[in-house]
């Protein structure tokens, strides 16, 4: 069986190995940041300032705004009002420009006294509203624009939502608005893709080829990011109401908590250490709660959620859970990034779930390693018990006896030689096969035993009980055998063995007995050869389901080995 | 002469003592040993000339055992299935190693060499020595010459110290190289580290080695000796 001898690079905690990944990881995640942060904050956006308000809803004058009884205040809120904004500095006249409104609920916008747009129907009574779309942008065309000093008159009302969310206007250039639009259009398209398609392939996986919950769980964080993303930007798409908006920061909470939830289940591998899973619940509680104070300025509750993740990192981190450096170290170059950096969750996000799937990577590829550890090692061993029965002792020994039994005992030697083709083709097998019936095993054990039997003139036996029909790895109670006969050899007793076979729902119990050890025989199960073959076997055959007993017991030596389904 | 077969499988055992038997009709007298203790009782009650020893020499215990043995005073002839381990026993000292499975003719062959002892070079390269229950093999390499005292010999070693081994000059020429010579009935020397020959009065000669020792050249063997010297120039 070849196996060939994969290098992994990176798997030994070098400061080479460690710097140079941390150092392209960094550079392409502050590449891809700076340019989503200068798509959202450029400099070219114009913020008229809200100066004054009046909360008596009337129809918009064309005329007489004198006669209005403003109120000064410059971050006011309200059901319903009659918002002033003035912009101050020049803008260009001869170009058209977009003037971007966000706000829930329902308004009618002019422009310097002419009416470009409205959102909805506004109304004094709640009835009479008709809820507009939260994010909308008007066209100020260049002819519309004209002089030093503009007024945007905004008449609103917000009956729908519990919460008053103020108005925000922006204006910028028409051209650059739609290519900036587009810019971050596409920006949002690809990391949702990127996303979308990184689940997809990891519920595939879990299915097809890693039962491993971590992949389930990634998959599970992957999915929540998309929706995120999907959320985040679908407020432009989708005609979100003013209650629409209060039902995504519900359904963005939900999110979070399932991210949270997958994300805490993943480092921690929280189902094996049966660690309570209300914890991301309460996460998620008191980000919603936080929203919910600082609506305004979500950057606390995004860097609660951050430091929280930190937190379940560093708790995993302690427990030395293996791989979650590398997640720290994502968390970490976020942290340094967000300095910098103004970010949405889901870019934050991107940043950890990268440095989550380097660590799944690296988990993945530290089994791969122990398993071809432990198949080269089972292959090893085999060669080693074939070695010890073809090789000399047992061969040469058993050809001697042929020649001694040729002159003084034909029949009897042709027994033996009969007998040892039999053992040769078991050789065979062993190399062939994974399992093979434990009938057939014990068949072989009794030639052998009978081999043993002519060549000592002592009269071993092996007395087997119970169901022969499930599977085994070859080799096993062989082992067993000659580890009993070796040990206590002495040619003037009739060495006793059972073996009994229990099969049920639970697995198999196989109980290997041998009977009357001498009290002043040193039977001490060595952890030679012979103890190593068979549980490298019983690993490779049921990783993690099987149990090697080895004890005296009641003036026998009694081995048990427990299969579990 | 008494030989002992050390054999834990009795076709095995039967089988070697058949073959002894045809070979040294009336010649031998033979002791079955079932297991190693009851080889090292049997050596301990008779004064034994040839042990045939099978040896399992796949660990290190088995090479213990042998090393145990070849500290005494007969020959060894390992038999075993272990044939990788063959030059390892020869620098050990044994007389022989015969592999499994074995024929008439090899056995014939080994003992043909014990009775009619042609000096070859041997594989050996040192020699077990015993001393305060403490095995010890003395590179050969490092000896100049052997002296007998008593039931026991003493191997003098270039740098001065001497080891003692329980073997007898007899039995140590016939594992020895040809480059070691008996040069008196006490004495065995390493030709190579002959540096003089000294003519004393009555006919008598002395070898001076490389140390300065003085080693006597017996008379009857003096003749030989020096043709040999003659030789190796």
């Amino acid at each position: 069986m070849k196996i060939h001898q994969v290098h992994y690079p990176f798997t030994k905690f070098t400061l080479m190995n460690r710097f140079i990944p941390i150092v392209i990881l960094s550079a392409l995640l502050w590449l891809f940041l700076s340019i989503s942060d200068t798509l959202l904050n450029d400099t070219e956006i114009i913020y008229p300032t809200q100066v004054r308000f009046n909360t008596l809803m009337s129809l918009i004058p064309q005329n007489n705004l004198d006669s209005i009884n403003w109120t000064d205040h410059t971050d006011a809120e309200a059901y319903q009002a009659l918002y002033d904004f003035e912009l101050l500095s020049a803008i260009d006249t001869s170009k058209a420009y977009a003037l971007f409104i966000e706000g829930a609920g329902a308004y009618q916008v002019t422009w310097d006294g002419n009416r470009i747009g409205k959102n909805g129907f506004p109304s004094a009574l709640a009835g009479g509203e008709v809820g507009g779309v939260y994010y909308r942008y008007h066209i100020l065309y260049p002819g519309s624009l004209h002089g030093r000093s503009h007024h945007a008159l905004v008449n609103y009302s917000q009956h729908d939502n519990k919460l008053p969310v103020g108005l925000t206007l922006k204006l910028e250039q028409l051209e650059q608005w739609q290519d900036r639009q587009l810019a971050i259009a596409a920006l949002t398209n690809i990391t949702g893709g990127v996303f979308l398609i990184t689940s997809l392939y990891l519920l595939i996986s879990y299915i097809l080829s890693f039962p491993d919950k971590k992949y389930l769980h990634l998959s599970l964080i992957c999915f929540v990011l998309f929706l995120l993303i999907l959320v985040d930007h679908t407020k432009t798409i989708f005609p979100w109401t003013g209650v629409g908006i209060l039902n995504i920061r519900i359904f963005f909470c939900a999110l979070i908590s399932i991210l949270s939830w997958s994300f805490y289940h993943f480092v921690l591998n929280a189902a094996k250490a049966k660690l309570p899973s209300l914890m991301p619940m309460a996460i998620a509680c008191s980000f919603l709660t936080l929203m919910i104070i600082f609506w305004k300025t979500p950057s606390l509750p995004l860097s609660f959620i951050m430091i929280i993740a930190l937190i379940i990192s560093a708790i995993a981190y302690a427990r030395k859970t293996p791989d979650v450096d590398w997640i720290i170290t994502g968390i970490v170059i976020f942290l340094i990034g967000s300095m910098y950096f103004s970010l949405a969750l889901y870019l934050s996000f991107s940043v950890i779930t990268i440095s989550c799937l380097i660590s799944l990577a690296l988990t993945t590829q530290r089994q791969n390693t122990k398993y071809e550890q432990s198949m080269r090692r089972s292959a090893r061993l085999e060669l080693e018990t074939i070695k010890k029965n073809i090789q000399p002792h047992f061969l040469m020994n058993t050809l001697t006896t042929i020649i001694s039994l040729i002159e003084s005992d034909p029949k009897k030697g042709i027994a033996l030689i009969e007998k040892l083709g039999d053992e040769f083709y078991y050789l065979f097998e062993i190399i062939n096969r994974k399992t093979i019936p434990l009938k057939r095993e014990i068949e072989l054990c009794q030639n052998h035993i009978a081999i043993l039997n002519i060549r000592s003139g002592t009269k071993c036996k092996l007395v087997a009980s119970g169901s022969q029909s499930y599977e085994i790895p070859p080799g096993i109670i062989l082992t067993l055998v000659e580890n009993s006969i070796s040990h206590n050899i002495q040619s003037d007793k009739a060495h006793q063995m059972t073996i009994s076979l229990l099969e049920n729902s639970g697995g198999l119990k196989i109980e290997f007995t041998y009977i009357d050890i001498l009290p002043d025989h040193q039977f001490k199960s060595r952890e030679g050869l012979g103890n190593s073959y068979i549980k490298a076997r019983l690993e490779e055959c049921y990783p993690g389901n099987w149990n090697f007993i080895s004890q005296p017991l009641r003036g026998n030596w009694v081995t048990t080995i427990s299969i579990f389904n | 002469m008494k030989i002992v077969i050390c054999e834990d499988e009795p076709p095995i055992s039967v089988l070697i003592e058949k073959y002894i038997v045809e070979l040294l009709p009336s010649k031998a007298t033979i002791f079955k040993a079932h297991s190693v203790d009851a080889a090292i009782a049997t050596i301990n009650n008779e004064s034994v000339d040839l042990l045939l020893l099978d040896l399992n020499l796949s660990g290190e215990d088995g090479f213990h055992i042998l090393k145990e043995f070849l500290a005494r005073d007969f020959q060894t002839i390992v038999i075993s299935a272990h044939r990788e381990r063959a030059l390892e026993a020869f620098e050990y000292g044994v007389f022989d190693f015969i592999a499994k499975p074995f024929s008439k003719n090899r056995i014939s062959q080994a003992i043909n060499r014990l009775l009619s002892p042609k000096r070859e070079n041997t594989g050996t390269s040192s020699i077990i020595c015993s001393s305060h229950k403490e095995l010890r093999a003395v590179p050969l390499r490092d000896v100049l010459y052997v002296q007998a005292i008593g039931h026991y010999t003493k191997i003098f070693m270039s740098n001065g110290h001497f080891e003692i081994c329980r073997k007898s000059i007899k039995t140590l020429l016939l594992i020895l190289p040809n480059d070691f010579v008996q040069v008196h009935k006490s004495y065995l020397i390493r030709k190579s580290a002959v540096t003089k020959i000294i003519t004393r009065s009555g006919g008598y000669y002395s070898l001076i080695i490389s140390n300065g020792t003085s080693i006597p050249l017996s008379r009857k063997l003096a003749g030989s000796v020096v043709k040999e010297f003659k030789r190796g120039q």
